[in-house]
């Protein structure tokens, strides 16, 4: 794995990421049903590492450093909310509610299910 | 696509723009520095640790919301790619995905439906207009997909961005307590919980419990925020 890791391959996955995206950006809204940008290139992406068997090493390597660093990328949107926070000032204690009510009933939901699933069809592993 | 990389580029060229993109790779650098110090608390996470501090930097040097976006474009853009990526993730589980995925699937759509639902129904209930209430529904999957998605339903992307990452903090501050309270100590269920409910800060509090823990996180969110992402606008354009 580690001779197929040659640096080139880097700058060439990066070409071949921008240049989906930007296919994908004109195929996407050809479609009968809305479908995000984004999600359009993860499809053909995982369609094509299936068709291929494997993850190529460039694409591979571009996805750690992007996945590791996830966060950053939702800095300009989270800055972006001050546009509206006259908007949400009167809402704040609702939305409070909503999002911790929300999220411990999903949390608690998902875990029960998935637990009790589990114990109905124990995997061999 | 590509008009709009270049565009973000093109502003780099700007002292001044250039300047507060150093500022949020600085800001973001010290945040990790802050968060590892912090082992890793969840209340120290790193975006909310360089949200705080790039606010400080904007009050202090008078600078609009708009003029420090237009400044970062290039880090917005790379949003995109960084969502597409998911499929690498998604691809190193589908051995797994291809031999449970009735186990996987049912909790993940039960919980996926019934966490915005609730929210947005209290909003709803509370009077909230459409706009806010469509934010509300995009909540518990990963931002990158939200935004796209409130984008498409009429509600505000930067806003459902936001909701996302709070969401994300309450499910990794509560889920460990919630688990104990309920009895729910297997490893693959908690991280398909954390994955589904609060997306990539709940995946990664999974990755605390066990690397399964957290495959599953990773599995849960893609599958959550891509069957969302689809069915929302769908649901909006029926109603």
């Amino acid at each position: 794995m580690k001779s197929r890791n040659a640096w080139w391959q880097i700058p060439l996955s990066a070409a071949a990421l921008v240049l989906l995206l930007e296919i994908s950006a004109r195929v996407a809204p050809l479609l009968p049903f809305t479908l995000p940008v984004p999600l359009f290139a993860l499809f053909i992406l995982l369609v094509s590492f299936m068709l291929l068997g494997r993850v190529p090493a460039g694409i591979r390597a571009i996805s750690k450093v992007l996945l590791s660093h996830l966060s950053i990328f939702f800095v300009p949107a989270v800055i972006g909310v001050g546009l509206y926070m006259q908007q949400l000032m009167p809402w704040l204690s609702t939305l409070g509610i909503a999002l911790v009510i929300s999220t411990a009933v999903s949390l608690v939901v998902t875990a029960w299910l998935a637990q009790k699933l589990e114990k109905e069809h124990p995997s061999a592993d | 696509m590509l008009t709009k990389l270049l565009d973000a580029c093109i502003a780099l060229t700007q002292w001044h723009n250039l300047l507060w993109l150093l500022a949020t790779l600085l800001c973001y650098w010290l945040a990790l520095r802050l968060a590892k110090w912090g082992k890793q608390h969840t209340l120290l996470h790193p975006l909310s640790l360089t949200v705080l501090m790039i606010t400080a930097l904007m009050l202090v040097t008078d600078t609009s919301v708009v003029t420090y976006r237009h400044a970062n474009s290039i880090i917005d853009w790379l949003l995109i790619p960084a969502t597409a990526i998911l499929a690498v993730p998604i691809f190193d589980q589908l051995q797994y995905l291809r031999r449970h995925w009735q186990r996987l699937l049912i909790p993940i759509i039960a919980g996926g439906i019934i966490g915005p639902l609730l929210a947005t129904a209290w909003m709803a209930f509370n009077g909230a207009d459409a706009a806010l209430q469509a934010t509300m529904a995009t909540k518990s999957i990963t931002s990158p997909l939200a935004m796209e998605a409130s984008k498409v339903i009429g509600g505000w992307p930067d806003v459902a961005a936001t909701l996302v990452i709070i969401t994300g903090l309450i499910g990794a501050l509560i889920g460990p307590l919630l688990f104990k309270i309920f009895h729910l100590h297997s490893e693959t269920a908690q991280g398909i919980a954390y994955g589904t409910a609060a997306h990539v800060v709940g995946t990664a509090r999974a990755f605390r419990v066990s690397p399964r823990a957290g495959a599953m996180g990773t599995v849960a969110l893609c599958v959550n925020g891509i069957l969302t992402a689809i069915i929302l606008p769908i649901l909006y354009l029926w109603l």
